[in-house]
């Protein structure tokens, strides 16, 4: 049985993504604890994948992911391999061995967020610095960063499962 | 999930995938060009880009002035008791002069360089995971802009031009292990090379390293390009904080602190064309 297409949803939807991303590259918005920022997308890509199918969580992944990397320095499509892989994981992961509550959405929202901070990492720090460097941007910048990017999927988990709910009526 | 690997969503996500990996795995083989498919991307979102920043800016600007208020109120009552210290200070005022002077000099550098073309350019995004705080303007190879170029305030060196797209270029700032340029202290002449370093970073420094161990280079010195690399001479950096000896105990490094202040950075400055400009580069393609 298909599901009926909400305009408003879908709209809202690219909203929202659209929105994390410009929060996240104009730093005079974006709310950082010491060295850690919350990269929005990633909690938001994972309570999407979690209601939607491995191809529109493919796709969503792939467009914030080459929008990311138009902003970032040195990405060369990094995000876009990266964030469409993650929406195929989640989403593929989430109907076929989690199950879709809060826990689970934590489980995997960590798991994608400590996945891309430690790729980030290995591929734009580890080569061109040293091994000091290395274990400061690791311990000051990657993993706290990926630990408060995770906890934001409480918010975006409920948004989602609200959203949908609204498709499914 | 077995079907799902069957079926023909897997099939348009392994295509397109393969076609992503492969464009990205090209240019980043190439290098210095924005992959299309984010150049594009890049080229819809400036304009939102730009409006976005200018509200966070205006939206920064205006808890900036609430704050300064109640810092202004505390200011006052404090007046006074700075007005003595201000007259002893008075005392210092020919030395405050002749520093004022010295670095009027380097701020013209504009006058004095009239080889130098500029293209003036506004910041669109930050790259927030950069902890060298690098970012994105709002020019790119349309107007004139290539990679390397450097890139300046009018209060010294910001960095230069390390990759480039249609509309927009990414810039690499003094602060990053990526770059290396050669410098003088401006007061010695005494020569070294700016790398950054991530501890460094962090306070907002630069290192000035593989100084020699007999050379003369003091705390509050000013340091400026030495023009050797693809930025031209004379454009300050910023002043020596601190000197120390290096791991090996064979050279010395400082640190620096720039003279430009990076995380309130909104228009800066890309040279396109200066005297002498890509003769490294050249030389070293030969």
């Amino acid at each position: 049985m298909h599901k009926k297409r909400h305009p408003l949803i879908i709209l809202l939807t690219i909203f929202i993504f659209f929105l994390s991303i410009l929060f996240y590259f104009t730093d005079s918005l974006n709310f950082k604890i010491g060295g850690a920022s919350a990269l929005l997308v990633l909690p938001i890509l994972t309570a999407f994948s979690m209601f939607n199918s491995p191809l529109a969580s493919f796709f969503t992944g792939l467009a914030c992911g080459i929008f990311m990397d138009s902003c970032m320095l040195g990405a060369f499509g990094f995000n876009a391999v990266l964030l469409m892989l993650i929406g195929v994981f989640v989403s593929l992961t989430s109907n076929n061995l989690f199950n879709k509550n809060i826990w689970a959405s934590l489980v995997l929202s960590f798991i994608v967020s400590l996945f891309y901070f430690v790729m980030h990492w290995v591929f734009f720090h580890t080569a061109n610095v040293t091994i000091k460097d290395n274990l400061i941007y690791l311990l000051k910048y990657a993993f706290p960063s990926a630990i408060y990017s995770a906890v934001f999927i409480i918010v975006f988990y409920y948004i989602f499962r609200h959203f949908n709910k609204i498709k499914s009526e | 999930m077995r079907f799902f690997f069957r079926s023909k969503q897997f099939k348009i996500i392994l295509t397109v995938f393969i076609v992503v990996f492969a464009v990205s795995i090209i240019f980043s083989i190439i290098g210095k060009v924005i992959a299309p498919q984010s150049d594009i991307a890049g080229t819809i979102t400036a304009p939102f880009r730009s409006a976005f920043t200018s509200i966070s800016n205006g939206v920064s600007d205006f808890f900036d002035a609430l704050s300064g208020g109640n810092e202004a109120m505390l200011e006052n009552a404090e007046l006074e008791a700075e007005i003595n210290e201000l007259r002893n200070q008075l005392a210092d005022y020919e030395q405050i002069s002749k520093e004022n002077e010295f670095y009027k000099n380097y701020l013209e550098i504009k006058d004095q360089n009239p080889d130098f073309k500029f293209a003036p350019a506004t910041l669109i995004s930050r790259d927030s995971s950069d902890p060298y705080k690098g970012f994105v303007i709002n020019k790119g190879s349309s107007d004139g802009i290539s990679v390397h170029d450097p890139v300046i305030t009018d209060a010294g060196l910001v960095g230069y031009i390390s990759e480039v797209g249609l509309t927009t270029s990414k810039v690499t700032t003094i602060l990053s292990a990526d770059l290396t340029l050669g410098a003088l202290d401006n007061r010695t002449s005494d020569s070294g090379i700016i790398n950054g370093s991530l501890e460094l970073a962090e306070k907002g420094y630069t290192k000035f390293q593989n100084l020699s161990r007999s050379c003369s280079v003091a705390v509050g010195d000013y340091v400026i390009t030495s023009g050797e690399g693809i930025f031209p001479k004379g454009v300050l950096i910023g002043t020596i904080e601190t000197i120390s000896n290096d791991q090996y105990n064979t050279s010395l490094y400082a640190s620096i602190k720039p003279f430009v202040d990076l995380d309130s950075l909104r228009d800066v400055m890309v040279i396109t064309e200066f005297e002498g400009q890509g003769s490294i580069l050249d030389s070293e393609e030969e």
